[in-house]
């Protein structure tokens, strides 16, 4: 086994997916791999086995992610013994920090290769090394590359085949904590070593720190942040309507066709109004979650993100959150899970709590289609100001009234039950590129899978069940009520009613809400089909804005929209939580105080809206 | 009209399944990985313990 070891942000997973051909998430900031990520690496006729893992300043490890990384060095995981080689990774232009992991390594005895990483910046630094010297005064093979580029990974190749065909299997020492004294000692070595084989020419300047005297300033950098994300939702709610109108076309097309081809029956209807409808009303906000995604991944790739973490900081450490808590809460805005994942990077344990308990309160991307629905069935879209639409400015400000509800009670448990100092943050701003094309196509090419794969498994799987339901049993002869009140959903409807009735919801979106449960999108395709079956001859997914316009008031849109700002209607998120925690009452926690809180999100909403006349 | 029921509610039966499957799929795994250790097959149980709720426990695994 070769292992990929190295500081935070310094291009392991990069170079991984170079070496394997693999698709790891990547980003430019610290803490982006948490977990071990294992993959096939051919060196010649041989077979070995590469293992990226989370980054380490040292081998102390004091947050669950280092703890792996620590694991799988020194073999205390069952599974695997220690690695044969250690790929020591190293961003070249921060040899200072990273020599010392290094020097630990080699003093821990194991066996390694320092790769020393990101030579495109080194050469625009105008920094100069003399690898030899390096690889001489270290005792150990050192191989110059640029992973982003895949420059110099055949030397690398080479040297790992060279390596492990002439030296046997080395076992590392115990592992020996290293003092305050020996830390010193440790940098004062790479002091003198980098003073021997690194020359940095006089007057270089840095382009990085220039674009920071802006982006960081305390004013002007708040202010360029807020404008970023408010053209952001602009783009993605105005700029994604072409290909959903597309999309929506396709869907139309499909469903006459089936109409026509199909005879009439149980199973035509199964199939346009069931599996069709279902379907395609999620998969017409496809284009808007791809928009999403490609704007935090842009981000991220040109190392804005971190920026955004220290521009934040001071308001998050005012509410008692960790700095370091930033990423998972950014991370949330595409899914709670990974989000909620990230947290391994928080070391106090009542601070990463904080956070996993407010992840799921940022808007995911599962939210966004309802929230697009809505907004489109309810609001007008003329333009508000300066060129912005209403519907963009909606859509942000439902975002922000998310994450004001995550600082509120990350607030309200850091005073009750999760009580700790201020947190300070401590993190290091990657340097600005631009963002690497191939990156951001493989992992937008990744969401689109999974994406598809949730459409095509549990969604057609959903509207599957969920027609049946609304469909079965049929009504009894004379009967003069909708077919759909006396099916199974329209009893259990009627049934759950009463609770929900102060909020301005009927018998129809309580079944709705029960079937977001198992994806927070399907309430559309719940939607769309429970009314599909209820007017027949309606089954394109465009009817159901106007459908939703006459047999709902203005204020029970709202509320529903109030509803999923704070629900948490995801058994993968209560999952994970209880993953993460070890623990059924962190789960239990969440869902009941995010229930309590769209319950009284949405019947404040509705009761004020009566209260206008709306 | 009744064979397209039959072939109706077929499809239904094997959805909900898939549905329940995917619902409990982590609980599922527990019971496998458990099955598998009382069984002696550490590979296997490792396997499905790697798909079940435990996976990412700090606590050492139970095989050492």
């Amino acid at each position: 086994m070769i292992a990929l070891v190295g500081n935070p942000n310094c291009g392991k997973t990069v170079l991984f997916n170079a070496l394997t051909r693999g698709q790891a998430q990547v980003g430019n900031y610290a803490g982006v791999t948490v977990e071990r990520k294992v993959a096939e690496l051919k060196l010649g006729s041989v077979k070995s086995t590469l293992v990226d893992l989370p980054g380490i300043y040292s081998l102390e490890a004091r947050t669950p992610d280092e703890l792996i990384t620590w694991q799988v060095l020194f073999g205390e995981r069952c599974d695997e013994s220690t690695p044969d080689l250690i790929l020591a990774t190293v961003d070249v232009t921060q040899l200072e920090r990273a020599l010392g992991l290094v020097l630990e390594l080699q003093f821990h005895g194991f066996p390694m290769i320092l790769v020393l990483n990101m030579m495109d910046l080194a050469k625009k630094k105008h920094f100069a090394f003399d690898m030899n010297l390096l690889s001489e005064k270290l005792n150990i093979p050192v191989v110059g590359i640029c992973a982003t580029q895949k420059e110099g990974l055949d030397d690398l190749l080479k040297a790992v085949e060279d390596f492990l065909g002439s030296h046997p299997k080395q076992t590392p020492m115990a592992f020996q904590p290293s003092s305050v004294l020996v830390i010193r000692e440790r940098f004062k070595k790479v002091d003198a070593l980098l003073a021997q084989v690194v020359q940095k020419s006089m007057g270089s300047s840095d382009i990085s720190d220039r674009i920071d005297a802006w982006i960081l300033h305390p004013i002007l950098g708040r202010f360029i942040l807020f404008l970023i994300f408010t053209l952001v939702f602009q783009i993605i709610f105005n700029g994604a309507q072409f290909p959903m109108d597309g999309i929506e076309l396709g869907v139309a097309f499909l469903g006459n066709w089936l109409h026509r081809i199909l005879p009439e029956g149980a199973l035509q209807s199964l199939l346009v109004d069931g599996v069709l409808v279902g379907v395609g009303s999620v998969l017409v906000f496809l284009p808007q979650i791809l928009l999403l995604f490609l704007f935090i991944l842009l981000l991220e790739d040109s190392g804005y993100m971190a920026r955004a973490a220290f521009l934040m900081d001071g308001l998050m450490g005012r509410v008692g959150l960790n700095g370091k808590a930033f990423i998972p809460l950014l991370s949330s805005f595409g899914c709670a899970i990974p989000g909620i994942m990230a947290t391994r990077t928080i070391e106090n344990r009542h601070d990463r709590l904080n956070t996993i308990l407010i992840a799921p309160l940022m808007a995911c991307s599962a939210r966004l289609p309802v929230y697009s629905l809505l907004i489109a069935a309810f609001f007008p879209n003329p333009v508000f100001w300066a060129g912005m639409r209403l519907r963009g400015v909606i859509l942000m400000g439902l975002y922000l009234l998310g994450v004001a509800g995550a600082l509120m009670m990350a607030w309200f448990f850091r005073k009750t039950l999760l009580p700790g100092g201020r947190p300070y943050l401590l993190m290091e701003l990657p340097s600005y590129k631009l963002p690497h094309l191939k990156n951001i196509v493989l992992s937008l090419m990744d969401r689109l899978r999974l994406f598809l794969y949730q459409v095509g498994t549990v969604i057609v799987s959903v509207s599957i069940v969920f027609w049946f339901l609304v469909s079965y049993p049929k009504p009894p002869l004379g009967a003069s009520d909708l077919a759909v009140t006396y099916s199974y959903a329209g009893k259990l409807g009627h049934w759950i009613e009463p609770l929900i009735l102060p909020l301005g919801f009927d018998w129809k979106i309580a079944i709705a809400l029960i079937s977001g449960f198992v994806a927070r999108e399907v309430i559309i395709g719940s939607l769309a089909t429970l009314y599909a079956v209820e007017h027949i001859g309606t089954s394109e997914v465009s009817a159901l804005s106007r459908i939703l316009v006459d047999e709902w008031s203005f204020a029970t849109g709202l509320s529903l929209l109030i509803w999923y700002v704070f629900s948490c209607q995801c058994f993968s998120t209560l999952a994970v939580t209880y993953k993460e925690t070890q623990s059924w009452k962190w789960p239990a926690l969440m869902l009941g105080y995010m229930t309590a809180l769209a319950y009284g999100g949405s019947w404040m909403t509705y009761h004020f809206c009566k209260y206008l006349g709306l | 009209m009744m064979d397209q029921e039959w072939l109706v509610f077929f499809i239904v039966a094997i959805h909900t399944v898939y549905l329940m499957f995917f619902l409990y799929r982590k609980k599922f795994a527990s019971l496998l990985a458990h099955w598998a250790l009382k069984k002696q097959r550490v590979k296997w149980a490792m396997f499905f313990r790697s798909h079940s709720l435990k996976e990412g426990s700090r606590k050492k695994p139970s095989c050492h």
